[in-house]
């Protein structure tokens, strides 16, 4: 038997609008393996590829050399599908994909997060609203005195920490609850966070640049939060 | 359960903050500060919502110029048939920073200010 193993299985059937480039990387693990091909979750697109391409071989064959397809993902859109596999009968056949951008936008990745059913779309959906109604756009006043925004995408990348994502009223916490302020590269500025939550303490830090927005806000524990408290020169308070 | 796949997230050099991710186990996780002061590392939740279990992802701050290739641990979750080849991930991360550097050089150059 032959098993597929490998990745984003469900980005083909999920956002093949978005995809031009698909790689199918046939990789054998072991000599032993015999078929039928398996691809579990994977879509009937690759399904029906993959078993071509083996049909075209043989039953037993595996193909020795680069190979490209120009296809329809049944977005009206052709791709382009490549496969290569070192010569040899038998051995577990490997399945990525990727896109042409070697990389995803935080709002990609939540959007496949829901799409897959990993996260909610009402857990996002009032991560946004939360966002919305607490002015956090316009910005707002942290307890050293100047205006910290958080605009629409920082929240996209916020939200990719779990502990966010699920209480977003926690952005507005970290912002609200800084104790201390320290110099980071660049110019920026680091705010350590630390608050009490339903009788829990919560700590957190949000890195900012020199106008006030968000690079990136997290929460962490008491024991991140005294790493970064060794980190930079502590420029709010200075009347310790 | 869903597929697992590698997610390069990285919003543009404005930011430059990258974030890989083992899906869909990220999705769950909490952030540890770890000794690196650009890497921050995400690890699966545990009962107690304390990021505690199997590191599923790393965020590298400054990427475009990071270079503390040390300092970007293995994942304790195989996600890419590259795994099979021992590419340890540090070394995807490095091609990633090469590809992203010449995107911007491509860019720069197609559209000269």
């Amino acid at each position: 038997m032959l098993a597929a193993a490998g990745s984003a299985g469900a980005l083909i059937s999920e956002s093949a609008s978005s995809i031009t480039t698909v790689i199918v990387n046939l990789q054998p693990r072991s000599r032993d393996i015999q078929t039928p091909l398996i691809l579990s979750q994977s879509t009937a697109f690759i399904r029906q590829l993959v078993n071509h391409r083996m049909a075209d071989e043989g039953s037993s064959g595996v193909p020795d050399t680069v190979t490209t397809w120009r296809v329809q993902t049944g977005h009206d859109e052709a791709s382009t599908i490549s496969a290569t596999a070192p010569k040899g009968p038998k051995g577990e056949v490997c399945v990525s994909l990727e896109g042409d951008s070697p990389s995803l936008t935080p709002r990609e990745v939540i959007e496949r997060r829901v799409r897959s059913g990993s996260i909610s779309a009402e857990e996002v959906d009032h991560a946004r609203a939360v966002w919305r109604t607490s002015g956090l756009s316009d910005g707002t006043i942290a307890p050293f005195g100047q205006r910290v925004i958080v605009n629409e995408s920082d929240l996209e990348h916020i939200v990719l920490d779990s502990r966010v994502r699920r209480k977003p009223e926690r952005i507005l916490a970290v912002i609200k609850h800084v104790v201390e302020l320290r110099t980071a590269k660049f110019g920026r500025r680091m705010g350590l966070s630390q608050w009490d939550e339903d009788g829990r303490a919560m700590y957190g830090f949000v890195i900012l640049e020199p106008d006030g927005r968000t690079r990136t806000l997290k929460i962490i524990d008491e024991r991140g939060f005294r790493k970064l408290a060794r980190r930079g020169t502590r420029i709010w308070p200075n009347d310790i | 359960m869903a597929k697992r796949y590698l997610a390069f997230v990285w919003d543009g050099p404005e930011r430059d903050v990258l974030d890989v991710l083992a899906e869909p186990d990220a999705s769950e996780s909490g952030i540890v500060i770890s000794d690196a002061p650009d890497v921050l590392l995400f690890r699966v939740l545990d009962a107690n919502d304390e990021p505690t279990g199997a590191i599923v992802g790393v965020e590298i701050i400054d990427f475009l110029s990071f270079d503390d290739w040390d300092a970007v641990p293995a994942l304790d979750v195989p996600v890419s048939p590259l795994d099979a080849s021992n590419v340890p991930l540090r070394i995807e991360v490095q091609r990633l920073q090469q590809k992203l550097r010449a995107e911007i050089v491509a860019a720069a150059t197609a559209n000269p200010r």
